[in-house]
């Protein structure tokens, strides 16, 4: 039992693999492009916002032990509240992890594989997907402990290797298009810690229960460096990438490490610790979107929905007509997602049922009350 | 019964994801492929552009590797890169391929007209790398190639690779790259630079 379990570090780098996921594609272009010189800044910015942010949710499942947003929305509002709650983050995971998938198999076929169908790139993954869930959902879970350091260190390197291309006064002007565009229009950004998501269902699935408050915070704190450190190494070689859309910019960054003549062209084995991650995130997503709808349909059995999860992320991955409907799906519709569903949603849920508790705990107290008074009057 | 028909239908999938990767491994393959080691662009007339690719042919296997290879220049007259790409995949038996391409050379009278949509089109192209050198030429950008016969050098890919290596020892070359290029053209406070080479035109 405890196998299935998940220990500290797995949870710390599960929650880094969906942000190393998001950030191999369009969203360090979002970020310059909307914050162009402030980006550092903004990030910096919205690190402590979602440091924040995480230390609430933290506060807020104190009064719940052993239980996830799916346990506590049953709590607030009944099974159908249960299901409907249920069922907007298994869309929310499914739909936003096909279309990412599709934008990274788009640039796959872009970089290596011009003349084969995208589907069968995506259909690649989605083998993998169900190949690991079937002998054990949580083997990409362990897996990702070994891929994320390297993927981690990776950014590094890339940052270091490039040095010498920097050019550190493109951090100025500070504040970018100035402080409005940058702290009031910039706290959007916080999107980019979509990870936030899977904080709301890991306390039942964690071994020790204690390590949530370090989980959430070290997780969130290693986010914000990683995107710090990608960010940093696109804004000082490259001027904008506004104008180079069709393929990742972490990706073109890589092809400006050279070592001399003979140490060249280290793009391809970046590219390979990215397809890991990738392969790791999809299945996260999918063990995540299993373990809700099991907990909404309570099925004994989920192997059968495994097939049925992977039919459904790769027909969704297929069903944008070209790159741009999907781009635009990433850097228009999943931030708002992130924010309407991640923050607005689950935060308001765990916020009223902490009210509703507090509520239901100062009523026994004044029942108790009542109750010993009335005892005292009669004796 | 039921792990056979399993084992039939691992081996259909693996059947369809080999013939559906194999076309691209067929056209990424070295033999289907002609490797470009320069780009040449000069003005032609009607708003047109004269694209002149430089590769040399591969060395057969029982030649010797001090043998020195006749390069190829091939022009085409079209409205732009990526189309005269198209017109020479179209008449060559191999497919080109411009990720060893390691000089861009456009010629003064084009330069002057301005070179940021053929820079556009070259950088997003996947192929070609950002260290591929600019540079800018007082003649014709190919008269400026077929001049070029390297006399210590048998590889002419080698030669390229090694000529904006002399900007770390000497001041005369810069090592101007497509990458820095782009960069300084999109950046409103920088100018881009090129190396400006001269051959004497007969």
């Amino acid at each position: 039992m405890s196998n299935n379990k998940i220990g500290t570090i797995e949870a710390i780098m599960l929650i880094l693999t969906i942000v190393i996921a998001h950030t191999v594609l369009a969203m360090p272009t979002d970020i310059l492009s909307n914050y162009k010189s402030s980006s550092i800044l903004n990030l910096i910015y919205v690190s402590i916002i979602a440091v924040f942010i995480s230390y609430l949710i933290y506060k807020l499942f104190k009064n719940f032990p052993s239980m996830d947003i799916i346990d506590i929305s049953e709590t607030i509002g009944g099974k159908v509240f249960k299901n409907i709650i249920g069922f907007i983050f298994i869309s929310y995971f499914i739909i936003s992890s096909s279309i990412i998938l599709r934008n990274f198999c788009e640039s796959i076929q872009i970089l290596y594989f011009p003349m084969t169908d995208i589907r069968f790139i995506i259909f690649l993954f989605v083998i993998s997907l169900v190949i690991v869930n079937k002998i054990n959902s949580n083997s990409a879970i362990k897996t990702n402990v070994i891929i994320v350091p390297i993927a981690l260190f990776s950014v590094i390197f890339l940052f270091f290797t490039n040095i010498t291309k920097f050019v550190p006064e493109r951090i100025f002007p500070i504040l970018g298009e100035g402080f409005f565009n940058t702290f009031v229009l910039g706290i959007s950004n916080i999107a980019c810690f979509g990870g936030i998501a899977y904080l709301y269902f890991l306390p039942p699935l964690l071994k020790d229960e204690k390590s949530f408050k370090k989980i959430s915070i070290i997780s969130i704190l290693a986010t914000s460096l990683y995107l710090i450190f990608t960010i940093a190494t696109l804004l000082f070689i490259f001027t904008f990438f506004t104008d180079v859309s069709e393929i990742s910019p972490l990706y073109t960054a890589t092809r400006y490490i050279e070592f001399g003549t003979f140490f060249q062209r280290l793009e391809s084995v970046f590219l390979l610790v990215w397809i890991l991650v990738f392969a790791c995130y999809l299945n996260i997503v999918c063990k995540f979107s299993i373990n809700i709808f099991q907990k909404i349909t309570k099925i004994s059995n989920n192997r059968p929905l495994i097939d049925v999860f992977a039919i459904l992320i790769l027909a969704i991955a297929i069903l944008p007509k070209n790159l741009a409907i999907s781009q635009a799906f990433e850097t228009k519709i999943y931030p708002k997602l992130v924010i309407g569903i991640v923050l607005i949603l689950g935060l308001g849920i765990l916020i009223f049922a902490n009210m509703a508790k507090k509520k239901q705990i100062n009523n026994n107290n004044l029942n108790n009350t009542f109750n010993n008074r009335k005892e005292l009057l009669n004796g | 019964m039921v792990k056979w028909i399993r084992n039939i239908f691992i081996f259909i999938i693996i059947l369809v994801i080999i013939s559906a990767f194999s076309s691209s491994y067929s056209s990424l393959n070295i033999d289907n492929l002609t490797y470009v080691l320069a780009i040449g662009v000069d003005v032609s007339d009607n708003d047109k552009i004269e694209v002149s690719f430089h590769f040399t042919k591969p060395i057969p296997p029982e030649s010797s590797s001090s043998e020195k290879v006749s390069p190829i220049i091939n022009t085409v007259t079209a409205s732009s890169i990526s189309n005269a790409i198209n017109l020479i995949n179209g008449y060559q038996g191999r497919q080109l391929n411009l990720s060893h391409c390691k000089v861009i050379i456009f010629s003064e009278e084009i330069a002057k007209n301005g070179i940021s949509d053929e820079i556009y089109t070259l950088i997003n192209d996947t192929q070609v790398r950002p260290s591929a050198n600019i540079i800018i030429s007082k003649c014709n950008a190919r008269y400026y190639m077929e001049q070029i016969k390297p006399e210590i050098e048998n590889l002419l890919s080698n030669y390229y690779e090694l000529l904006a290596e002399s900007s770390k020892y000497v001041g005369h070359i810069p090592n101007a790259t497509i990458g820095d290029f782009f960069n300084s053209l999109i950046c409103k406070t920088c100018e881009p630079y090129a190396i400006l080479r001269r051959n004497q035109q007969r």
